[in-house]
């Protein structure tokens, strides 16, 4: 038994037409899905946009519920618990998303963020201030800026303070979402290192999320190619890179801009 | 005599916390037809360059301190606003990073893509559109006839880009300046929208101003290549020289730190520390604090590093801190 288990994971989405509403087309976001993946494993979830991506990903996080399938953590499906049982569960599930802009409170200092998201995991913890500081450190944030906000630092250190806060409820997964296309290349080798150093250090389980092939190849062990819904290739991520089967895979592959003067 | 003469372009905003240099003595020349790239970090200045040109730096706080943008018989810098919308638009165009927020929602595709035609070229609305129709079929939009008449939340993020596309060709303008046009776009949809510029531009002969941070696209796209950091062009050259023979010490380190360059499982190389505060005004080599071969041996220019010419149409920044070879081998590809 893996770690997490999709199986059969499927989400439609249904749209009234004409001037009645009574002509309805379906969508099939997520259409049969089945994936598992290992503790300590870094998933690379990659395909177009509207391919399904983030559809998947709220269904494994539980903002969404499947038309038929389910969605297995450490044994336990996560469909038969009630939704206050699924509230409390949700602190096992973080999100990282894209734009640490627009994804962090702008009128909360980096220190109420981050307690706030301790506080989740530990109600009655004495001494908050450790804690943060703490967690600041490991994601490479000095602990003297817990009292600004989010507008006083940087693109990169916003999405430091994002993944910081991800960190704060001690996670079973990590889901991340597209976290680097919005930066500077210097800025991604960055972000794209921190997660590499804190897999080793706190053993995380991710899905990372990206078009991206190349970033995906980096950071991933193993890659999953997902296509109008449905998932076309999974493989070891080098192996996946450098003898892609299915079409999808290499429609990507082949999109990636290069670098190559020895033409 | 190129196409347009920028010469030591300077433009500063004058904020509450000091005078920002965002462009600090800028020299480039576009000819008829180049693909001119300009690559930097954010912040360094790329849009400012261009968007001086056209007028768009919001007055005050910005200022443009001196330079001269020859376009023709024309100075863009010294031109009056009435002046400046014949030429913006009709024979500069400009496409953006974002299509969502360069369309206007609560409009027709068409009443926006025939905008131009109406107020720069006078014809009547029956030909404009039909005019529009050709546009949007130019640049791959299916069934143009039916779809010109859809708003903007119609069309796909890929789709959208097309009409700006459209919509900026459609005066036939001599200079295209794209601004990041694909960054907000996925890879396979960002290869069409940049085979599409590189189609257009063959078939109208338009030069392009190609901003971007994404090295990758600069090498595909770009004739010659600006470097650009806190202000400056720190190197320039033809876009082949580089790829295999960078000078710059930054050149060097953004070339490095594409993650797509490195292989898998060793850390990826990181430009160390960050831009310069430009508020605070930048003496010496702005790179030196960040440089890999350390700030003292050999040790950075004092005053500002000019640009000289290490080879035909090669430039780079004098500083001898940057210009020493590095520690470790660059990767060549």
């Amino acid at each position: 038994m893996s770690y997490l288990e999709l199986s059969e994971l499927t989400r439609y989405f249904t749209k009234r037409e004409g001037i009645l509403g009574n002509r309805t087309t379906t969508v099939k976001a997520v259409d049969g899905v089945t994936l598992s993946i290992e503790k300590g494993e870094i998933l690379g979830l990659v395909g177009e946009s509207g391919c399904g991506k983030s559809t998947l990903s709220r269904l494994i996080m539980q903002l969404l519920q499947p038309t038929s399938g389910s969605v297995v953590l450490e044994g336990e499906r996560l469909a038969d618990l009630s939704s206050g049982e699924i509230r409390k569960r949700r602190r096992d599930f973080q999100m990282i998303f894209q734009d640490p802009y627009a994804s962090l409170n702008p009128r909360m200092t980096i220190f109420s963020t981050l307690a706030e998201a301790i506080s989740t995991r530990h109600p009655r913890r004495g001494n908050i201030e450790e804690a943060v500081a703490e967690l600041m450190e490991r994601v490479g944030l000095d602990p003297r800026y817990s009292r600004k906000y989010p507008h006083e630092f940087s693109g990169g250190q916003r999405q430091r303070i994002a993944i910081a806060r991800a960190l704060g409820t001690e996670p079973k997964l990590i889901l991340a979402d597209e976290p680097v296309s919005a930066l500077d290349v210097s800025i991604q080798s960055q972000i794209l290192n921190l997660l590499k150093q804190l897999r080793a250090e706190l053993g995380l389980t991710m899905i990372f999320i990206s078009h991206d092939l190349s970033v995906v190849r980096y950071i991933a062990d193993r890659i999953a190619v997902m296509d109008e819904g449905k998932i076309v290739e999974v493989g070891e991520a080098d192996s996946l890179f450098g003898n892609p089967q299915s079409d999808k895979a290499k429609e990507l592959l082949s999109a990636i801009p290069k670098i190559d003067f020895a033409r | 005599m190129a196409l347009l003469e920028i010469r030591d372009l300077q433009t500063s905003f004058h904020t509450r916390d000091g005078v920002v240099k965002a462009v600090d003595g800028v020299s480039f020349d576009v000819e008829a037809g180049q693909t001119v790239g300009i690559v930097g970090e954010s912040g360094s200045g790329k849009s400012v360059t261009c968007y001086s040109l056209l007028g768009l730096i919001p007055k005050p706080p910005g200022r443009i301190e001196g330079g001269e943008a020859r376009f023709g018989d024309l100075d863009l810098l010294q031109l009056s606003e009435s002046k400046l919308r014949g030429v913006r638009g009709k024979r500069i165009g400009l496409i953006f990073q974002d299509p969502m927020t360069s369309l206007n929602p609560f409009l027709k595709i068409s009443t926006q893509l025939i905008e131009p035609l109406l107020i720069h070229e006078g014809v009547s609305k029956g030909e404009a559109l039909k005019r529009a129709i050709a546009e949007l079929e130019a640049v791959g939009i299916p069934d143009p006839a039916k779809r010109i008449h859809s708003y903007p939340h119609e069309f796909s993020g890929g789709m959208r880009q097309r009409v700006m596309i459209a919509m900026a060709l459609i005066t036939r303008p001599e200079i295209l300046i794209a601004d990041e046009p694909t960054t907000a776009l996925d890879v396979t949809i960002q290869r069409q929208v940049l085979d599409l510029i590189k189609e257009r531009q063959k078939e109208l002969g338009t030069a392009v101003i190609f901003i971007t941070h994404d090295l990758a696209v600069v090498s595909e796209v770009c004739d010659y290549v600006n470097v650009m950091y806190a202000g400056r062009f720190v190197e320039r050259a033809p876009v082949k020289t580089l790829f295999t023979a960078p000078r710059h010490a930054y050149t060097r380190a953004l070339q490095r730190s594409i993650p797509a360059m490195q292989t898998k499982g060793e850390m990826l190389y990181t430009i160390p520390g960050l831009p310069p505060n430009l508020a605070s005004g930048v003496s010496g080599c702005a790179f030196a604090p960040r440089c890999e071969n350390g700030s003292d041996d050999p040790p950075h220019s004092e005053g500002r590093p000019q640009l000289a010419e290490v080879a035909p149409d090669h430039w780079v920044q004098d500083c001898p801190g940057c210009l020493a070879a590095p520690i470790t081998a660059v990767k060549a590809t």
